[in-house]
């Protein structure tokens, strides 16, 4: 029974810096969005306040005359009436009306509701509107004489219900109330219009505006409404606002998790021989720096950092910046002569138009690589070259790595035509890590330029996410193209490569050489039958796949034992270990206590002193005539550096070029050579 | 005396000497003062200055520690002090963590008398050991048993035993957590933890260990050789290990019960046993507001968040084996381990315990190296920017100042009401809890005894429920009495519009308040949510419903935030539960699409032609469908539900022949289920928390238009 299947635990060599969590990113500038809202919402609320106290609209007729609140209301004291001021003492027609009116019951803002809705009608200068609270609205159809004016209020029926009931048709009101029961249309209230006084002329007028009132309203029984404009405006100025801020936040928040530093990175290789130095004195023995260095350069001996592997220093300064006080400061030595000589635009120093970029330039790490791919095509598109012939491209890339990649990313977005050749499949040397390995995006203040992802990962998410954009872009890639010889003459370069189909020859402008550094596995110089060629591997991905099987594995370098000893945890699996000499010699310490550990315990056998005669079907013939039988054989025994190809096609150490500074090599020179492009070396970037 | 005078502190180097000044203390102690008690946690040495210090057991004193002495030698095994320290008459002691005098003494090429006591040490330690497993055990067979032991302290992931390796020992669990793996397989079959045996019938027969044993976190074994067991316990040695068999078995079906999700997941078990202040939220209840990350970050001066809503999730009771099951997030922050492996790795001694087990890190020893961090398996510690004014130790001569720092969860020690993320749960889905005490699944793995404490209620699930509908009802009848003499200028209207203003001021006043570090209490959202309704129920009756003007805008404004807030409110209630059926695990709120078919792609790879054609016809469809997310979401069924029903239509269509030949089909179904409720995932997420930002805008709104309401009426 299972109970669960453990994850890969991470091999934690950095510590966790500290990262805004998405729940405090997720609610930023919220409380500032709300400021703002609130302060512009007040703001407006208070002026549309100072412009309609409340949202009561002053009457029409009141409006026109230019009438303030502060006309009727005082600060402190509720409404006054004081329309008598203007309009003089309006006695009622009706007894009843003016004993109510005598006893103090009755006021006028009891029937004219100023700021109620029934406002009134207006007639003159031959027309007649209805108006209410503040609008006022024509009223078409009517005919008006040219000498009617005059203003009608009108009074609801509600105001005259709290004495009188408008639905009993025995109480006089109902007389007087409209169609629709919500308004009266007597209006001889204040003036008594009788047979007695028709012959004035004032009367005369006075029936006709009552007469044309009660029309008007017949037509249009409901006085315009209240002006919404303010209240519709205050709501659109809310949502507005709103909006606004909850958009910015979003944008403000985006912007912030997005933006990067867009430092320039540095591409140029590094010159001289670099190693930390340590301060024993005050180094805390906190393995901070062990820990950085991507090639286990630097060990932690008794509580004290100690450079044990300088040789395989990468010059970066990584350590050093991890270093928490000053006691580790990496410095400079001796020129390194073993790279090739690079301006700093990644063009060769000997052959114009060649650029160089990823491990091959002495300048580790996979970041690194994809910055100096970049660089190489923006510098190569500078040069302004352009190709001789229809069917020659801008640009061939040699080698798929990190590098290669990233040239070629660029090279399409540039618009460049190119073609990009790679003598194994894509990122070869990424495929032949162990299974799960993390590859480490070592985080180093080295901003990434170029598109291609990049990201801790482990080395299947990795090489996944690299074939999709291959895809997806439509990378022009040629894989298990060998490249046999580049040749250059006046007008660009010939890139020669055999496939499995025979030979290949691309013309180029320029051509981006990013073939890292391990070269080509070393191979056995026995005879191989042909039955073992598939059973011959040069790396070890996966050591379940070999379980049940019996492997031999030439060599005792770090990567021979680090393979032997995968291949011995497996299951059923037989290990035979071919070493040359008769003892460790190099490699990690611990993995040469694993060895011993594994062989004391039988998982392994090493054959001392020996070396390999033949590779027949089924067996390896050892020079002692041992046959061990074998059905996966592992070389490690090291890797031929990619120098006899460079020499070939012009490029040279710095070392020798100091020696001796000639100029280019003869154009229409070729040499055969021996190496083929093959894409990132040691593993950068890896630990 | 100096301490640097005293015999085990001669000859070290001059940085460790800094060093150890820095971080050590000197306890003067009156007659008969105890230093510590037995069974503390111990992580100080000492070093007698002057005077006498006894140290004693319930048996009697074991000896006289005179100055020049060192005590307290368990704290450089992680072992608890298995003596009391008393001083006979005044006294003077150094302490010092004790993993920093090893880093000096290591240094300064090593102390051969630090070993001896360790080896005495690593005896009465297995004595224990045995005594508790083999009654009666007499003196000459534990002394053949003790000769033929040894004690291994193993780093987590490290392999105790290899298949196939020869078993010349058997292994006693003494401290930690062990997996038990076939060969060269990353599959857990047994669990073993504190007292287990293993390999003692592999020992005595002298054959080889049939599975890997791999350490699950840093885990301390004895291992007794074969002819010790077969010299000291004779016949009885092959039953050594069948207790341990059992508890396995009892083990492997708590842990069953644990599982979270649509495939099973590593139950981090050494976690459960180190955690004494375990973070942990109720998934069934948690919002997923991240107040409790915000209120961390405000609660600490440099604005860092200690605290991550990210971790493994298990299925669990609190306090009480009648308690209801419920998921609960183990959520990433420092959970002052018993054990602590950052304490040990500080070069400077900077992390230390206090007697509250609180483990603490003191920012004027803090280089910011990092080895802490890297040493907590739980990513609880994170390096951040030294802020200016922040304590440091003084830089080297020829150093910059130091620029990092080390950060964790302090506990809030010094804020009242304790930590601040407990405190800002709007729900109290948050807890901290001692894991081997309060969980039961936890103790019954570990084989500890629970005291009975009852689950505390959640107020605010019913009080809301209660109440709101009351004062809505309330505010109801009054818009019906407007126009028979209710105006909201006088009388009774008058007054609901100040029972709305105050209301809406007391609830804005709770969200003043979430950004205090205290004075947040259990009832808050309770209350928030009926001064809410209050507030809407108030607003409606003095309006009397009518949105007339500016004060109608305000009614409006104020309104849509409550009505919102009261929408979250019964959001919160209903979708939490439903949101965590369907997740797959709590880490994935980065889970995007893409990323779904990558893992299915995964999950099908290398398998076998039937079922990738199974895949491409029926699953991806079933995965990729439309609304099928919410479709699960409604039926209520969890995604280990969905798994299973699934597998089973496919068993009714295909038979149960062809099913169980498929390889891999188990994986594959985890991951179309996943895939299938992701859209579901963030939908409820957004309606979970997507009203938050408008309502939050928009009550600032209405309050402010409040203000302005309040003083032109106010001004009539």
């Amino acid at each position: 029974m299972t109970l669960w299947t453990d994850p890969a635990g991470p091999h934690r060599r950095h510590a966790p810096a500290v990262s805004p969590r998405r729940d405090q990113t997720m609610r930023r500038g919220l409380l500032l969005a709300t400021l703002l809202a609130s302060l512009g919402a007040g703001a407006f609320a208070a002026y549309s306040a100072a412009r309609s106290p409340n949202g009561y609209v002053i009457g029409r007729p009141h409006a026109q005359a230019g009438l303030s609140c502060a006309r009727c209301h005082d600060r402190q004291q509720p409404a006054q009436e004081q329309c008598t001021g203007c309009h003089g003492p309006q006695p009622s027609t009706r007894a009843g009306h003016r004993t109510a009116r005598a006893s103090g019951a009755l006021r006028c803002v009891d029937c004219h509701e100023i700021h109620g809705s029934f406002g009134g009608v207006a007639l003159g200068e031959g027309a007649a509107s209805r108006f209410g609270h503040g609008q006022a609205e024509p009223i078409a159809g009517l005919d008006v004489g040219p000498g009617v004016q005059g203003v009608v209020p009108v009074v609801p029926a509600q105001a005259c219900a709290r004495c009188h009931d408008p639905g009993d048709a025995s109480d006089p009101m109902s007389r007087c109330l409209d169609a629709t029961s919500t308004m009266t249309l007597c209006f001889d209230e204040h003036r008594r219009v009788d047979g007695l006084t028709l012959a004035t002329g004032g009367a005369q007028d006075r029936i006709v505006l009552w007469t044309l009132a009660r029309e008007a309203i017949a037509r249009d029984p409901v006085a315009p409404g209240p002006r919404r404009s303010d209240a519709g405006l205050l709501w659109g100025v809310l949502a507005a606002l709103v909006f606004a801020v909850l958009t910015l936040r979003t944008l403000l928040t985006r912007e912030r998790s997005t933006a990067r530093d867009d430092l320039a990175p540095d591409v140029r290789p590094p010159v001289r021989v670099r190693l930390p130095q340590i301060d024993a004195s005050t180094c805390l023995g906190c393995s901070a720096c062990v820990d950085a260095c991507p090639y286990d350069v630097l060990a932690l001996e008794r509580y004290v950092a100690t450079l044990v592997r300088p040789n395989d220093c990468c010059g970066l300064t990584t350590c050093q910046e991890r270093c928490p006080n000053g006691s580790l400061v990496v410095r400079d030595g001796a020129p390194i002569d073993d790279r090739p000589a690079v301006a700093e635009t990644l063009e060769s120093a000997d052959v114009p138009g060649l650029y160089l970029a990823g491990d091959l330039t002495g300048m580790p790490l996979i970041r690194n690589a994809i910055n100096q791919g970049a660089v190489a095509v923006h510098s190569a598109l500078a040069s302004g070259r352009t190709p001789d012939r229809p069917d020659a491209f801008d640009l061939v890339i040699v080698g798929a790595g990190p590098a290669g990649l990233s040239a070629a990313l660029a090279a399409k977005k540039e618009g460049l035509s190119f073609v990009m050749v790679e003598q194994g499949d894509l990122a070869q040397s990424i495929r032949s890590f162990p299974r799960g390995k993390l590859v480490f995006d070592q985080p180093l203040s080295v901003p990434l330029i170029g598109d291609l992802w990049l990201e801790e990962s482990t080395k299947e998410d990795l090489l996944r996410h690299w074939t999709r954009i291959v895809r997806s872009e439509a990378l022009p890639l040629r894989t298990r193209h060998r490249v046999s010889g580049i040749v250059r003459d006046p007008g660009g370069f010939w890139v020669e490569c055999t496939t499995p189909e025979g030979t290949a020859r691309f013309r180029a402008a320029a051509v981006v050489l990013a073939i890292g550094r391990r070269g080509t596995p070393r191979r056995l110089a026995a005879p191989l039958h042909p039955s073992m060629e598939d059973h011959v591997f040069y790396s070890l991905a996966d050591a379940r796949s070999f379980a049940q099987r019996r492997c031999v594995v030439v060599g005792l370098g770090d990567v021979a034992m680090e393979a032997a000893l995968a291949l011995s945890y497996t299951p059923g699996t037989s290990v035979v270990v071919i070493a040359r000499g008769d003892d460790f010699r190099r490699g990690k310490a611990r993995n040469i206590d694993a060895m011993r550990a594994a062989e004391a315990a039988g998982r392994l056998e090493i054959r001392w002193q020996s070396t390999v005669e033949a590779v027949e079907a089924g067996a390896v013939v050892l020079d002692g005539g041992a046959r061990i039988p074998a059905e996966a054989v592992f070389v490690m025994i090291g890797a031929i550096a990619p120098w006899s190809f460079l020499r070939s096609i012009g490029v040279r150490r710095a070392g020798e070029r100091k020696m001796s500074p000639a100029a280019d090599p003869p154009p229409g020179s070729r040499v055969q050579a021996g190496h083929a492009g093959e894409a990132s070396g040691r593993p950068p970037g890896i630990a | 005396m100096n301490a640097f005078e005293a015999v085990p502190l001669r000859g070290l180097d001059e940085a460790s000497r800094a060093r150890i000044e820095a971080a050590g203390r000197v306890h003067r102690l009156a007659p008969k003062e105890r230093l510590f008690a037995l069974g503390d946690d111990a992580d100080d040495l000492f070093v007698v200055l002057r005077g006498r210090v006894l140290l004693e057991t319930e048996a009697g004193v074991l000896r006289i520690a005179e100055p020049g002495h060192t005590l307290g030698e368990e704290a450089t095994l992680g072992l608890p002090r298995r003596a009391g320290a008393r001083a006979q008459g005044e006294a003077e002691v150094f302490g010092v963590s004790a993993s920093l005098l090893q880093r000096a003494w290591t240094r300064a090429g090593g102390r051969p008398a630090a070993a001896a006591e360790r080896r005495r040490l690593e005896r009465a330690v297995i004595a224990d050991l045995l005594r508790a497993r083999v009654p009666a055990l007499d003196g000459w067979a534990l002394d053949v048993l003790l000769d033929g032991a040894t004690l291994q302290t193993a780093a987590a992931g490290s392999h105790l035993a290899r298949a196939g390796d020869p078993a010349p020992a058997a292994a006693l669990v003494l401290d930690g957590v062990v997996h038990v793996r076939p060969a060269g397989s990353r599959e857990v079959e047994r669990l073993l933890t504190g007292s287990d045996a293993a390999g003692v019938e592999a020992a005595l027969e002298g054959r080889a260990w049939s599975h890997d044993l791999v350490a699950a976190g840093a885990c301390q074994v004895a291992w007794i050789r074969a002819e010790a067991l077969r010299g000291g316990l004779g016949p009885a040695a092959a039953r050594l290990g069948d207790a341990s068999r059992a508890r396995c078995d009892a083990r492997a079906t708590v842990l069953a019960g644990m599982q979270v999700g649509p495939r099973p997941a590593p139950v981090d078990v050494h976690r459960l046993a180190r955690a004494r202040s375990l973070l942990v939220i109720d998934q069934d209840a948690c919002v997923r507001c991240g107040q409790c990350t915000r209120a961390c970050a405000s609660n600490h001066d440099d604005g860092f968040a200690r605290m991550r809503r990210a971790g493994p999730r298990l299925l669990a009771r609190m306090g009480a084996p009648t308690a209801p099951a419920s998921p609960w997030l183990l959520a990433q922050a420092c959970q002052h381990c018993t054990a602590p492996a950052c304490l040990p790795d500080c070069p400077t001694a900077a992390i230390t315990r206090g007697p509250d087990g609180v483990v603490k890190i003191d920012p004027a020893l803090c280089t910011g190296c990092g080895a802490c961090a890297k040493a907590c398996p739980w990513d609880a510690i994170e390096m951040g920017e030294r802020r200016p004014g922040t304590p440091s130790p003084p830089p080297p001569a020829s150093g910059a100042p130091y620029e990092h720092i080390a950060v964790k969860c302090d506990l809030c020690v010094g804020t009242r009401g304790g930590p601040a993320c407990a405190q800002a749960c709007p729900t109290e889905a948050l807890q901290r809890v001692d894991a081997a005490r309060d969980v039961v699944e936890a103790a019954a793995l570990l084989g500890r005894t629970l005291p009975s404490v009852s689950a505390r209620p959640r107020v605010w699930t019913w009080t809301g429920a209660v109440a709101i509908p009351i004062v809505l009802a309330a505010g109801a009848w009054g818009a019906t009495r407007h126009g028979a003499g209710w105006t909201p200028g006088a009388g009774p209207g008058l007054w609901m519009g100040w029972v709305a203003a105050v209301a809406l001021a007391g609830s804005m006043a709770y969200a003043a308040m979430r950004r205090l570090p205290t004075g947040r209490g259990p009832l808050g959202l309770a209350l928030h949510g009926t001064l809410g309704a209050t507030t809407l129920a108030g607003a409606w009756a003095h309006g009397g419903g009518r949105f007339v003007g500016q004060p109608g805008v305000f009614a409006g404004v104020v309104m849509l935030a409550v009505g919102l807030g009261l929408y979250g409110l019964i959001a919160y209630r209903l979708l939490p539960a439903r949101l965590t059926r369907i997740e797959a695990d709590a880490g994935d709120e980065r889970a995007r699409a893409p990323e779904s078919a990558d893992a299915l792609m995964r999950a099908v790879g290398g398998r076998g032609e039937a079922l990738k054609r199974l895949t491409a016809a029926v699953l991806l469809p079933y995965a990729r469908r439309f609304g099928g997310g919410m479709r699960l979401v409604v039926s209520g069924r969890s995604l280990t539900q969905e798994r299973a029903r699934l597998h089973a239509q496919l068993e009714a269509s295909l038979g149960p022949e062809r099913i169980a030949r498929m390889e891999g089909l188990g994986e594959v179904l985890a991951t179309v289920v996943t895939a299938r409720a992701s859209r579901a995932r963030g939908v409820l997420r957004a309606l979970l928390r997507g009203w938050l930002a408008p309502h939050v805008v928009l009550s600032g709104v209405g309050f402010v238009l409040l203000v302005v309401h309040a003083l032109t009426q106010g001004a009539r």
